[in-house]
């Protein structure tokens, strides 16, 4: 098996700091999620009657709005950080490997969108 | 796309035995990986006994004991013998290191010896290192600074800048650090690896060179710097006992913190 000698040089990222963004925010995600995730367990275990007026009650109460907005964000940002980063270690085919990473974009956008929805639709009507 | 099996030619066959004849001491077996590009068979693992009452302390002492007495044709770099020049990087019992600073009696069992993990093999125990080699000569090693050092005088450094170099300076470049990393292994034509950038580092932190930024754009790349995933696979290896996980961690917080 001949292995490629091509000098490291070769690659350039297209964004000038994305490489460094990219690594930085994967932290912060998950610095934030760590509390955040606790919070959401045990306030879930914490409510009393598990019914669907509790729930909405819980909900429509301006701070627990407030982070299960950033709960969503956080998660699906965090997942889709981590995925690229194992998807650029593994797949060494360009095509497939911005293929993979796209779908996971996509998916992670339409958790965010979903996620955002049904909140506004719970909190508004 | 992945790669399922192995190459076939990659698969290691049993290989010859051969046995210390009149051997009064205490025998060890030495497991040795063999591989010659100019035959076209696939690698063996040859079995060679050593009496050890007739052989130096080191791994390197028996290998070159085989090479004299019992298998000519045995290939293995080697200059030192003493842990300064890094020629004699090779897999030992499972872990990357240098043979000539590893005793034999802390292995209590037959000795497997294998070229360095997941580099070309040249021959036997000698792997290609020109890309690594290209790796290092990417990161510019060298004192870049615009200012002509002062006349008829060295330039100056306190101590404590200078402690800043103690240990990244030491480094031999064995590559023991960079092929114990599963990230080189799967990355290696576009991550640096760990030992090329434990010497990006040293240079960095060196207080009379005034590239710094310069440098850390070099680095700034998803493949170069941010393949390494804090495996610390490299900081086991290294048998000088230097930290290179330590130096890539401290690059991404300077590149983080040069944006505030």
């Amino acid at each position: 098996m001949a292995k490629q000698h091509t000098s490291p040089g070769h690659f350039h990222d297209k964004h000038p700091h994305g490489a460094m963004f990219h690594w930085w925010m994967q932290r912060i995600t998950a610095m934030v999620l760590i509390p955040l995730t606790l919070w959401f367990v045990f306030s879930l275990a914490g409510i009393a009657v598990m019914d669907y007026t509790h729930m909405v009650a819980w909900i429509r109460q301006p701070v627990v709005l407030v982070l299960l907005l950033m709960l969503i964000l956080m998660t699906f940002y965090h997942i889709q950080l981590g995925m690229q980063v194992i998807f650029e270690d593994y797949i060494h085919g360009r095509a497939l490997r911005k293929i993979t990473i796209w779908t996971t974009n996509i998916i992670c956008i339409l958790g965010v969108v979903i996620g955002l929805v049904a909140l506004l639709n719970i909190v508004l009507y | 796309m992945a790669q399922y099996r192995l190459p076939k030619n990659s698969i290691i066959m049993p290989g010859k035995t051969y046995k210390a004849d009149g051997a009064t001491g205490r025998i060890v077996v030495f497991q040795v990986y063999r591989f010659d590009p100019d035959t076209g068979s696939n690698p063996r693992l040859d079995s060679y006994e050593v009496d050890l009452d007739a052989c130096g302390p080191m791994v390197l002492d028996a290998l070159i004991k085989i090479k004299d007495e019992i298998d000519p044709s045995l290939t293995f770099r080697r200059s030192c013998r003493e842990g300064i020049c890094g020629s004699c990087s090779m897999n030992i019992d499972g872990n990357n290191t240098l043979a000539c600073i590893k005793p034999i009696a802390e292995i209590d069992h037959k000795i497997t010896i294998y070229p360095l993990p997941h580099m070309s093999v040249v021959k036997d125990l000698v792997p290609d290192l020109s890309n690594f080699y290209a790796q290092y000569a990417y990161v510019q090693p060298w004192l870049k600074n615009k200012q002509p050092p002062p006349e008829n005088q060295e330039r100056r450094q306190s101590k404590e800048d200078q402690s800043k170099l103690d240990g990244p300076d030491e480094c031999i470049l064995c590559a023991c650090c960079s092929t114990s990393c599963p990230s080189y292994w799967w990355n290696s034509d576009r991550y640096l690896g760990p030992a090329a950038l434990l010497q990006a580092y040293r240079w960095i932190v060196d207080s009379r060179d005034d590239a710094v930024d310069e440098r850390l754009d070099a680095l700034e790349d998803p493949f170069k710097l941010y393949r390494c995933h804090t495996i610390m696979n490299c900081t086991k290896a290294c048998p000088k006992g230097l930290n290179p996980a330590k130096a890539i961690a401290d690059i991404k917080k300077m590149l983080v913190a040069r944006r505030f």
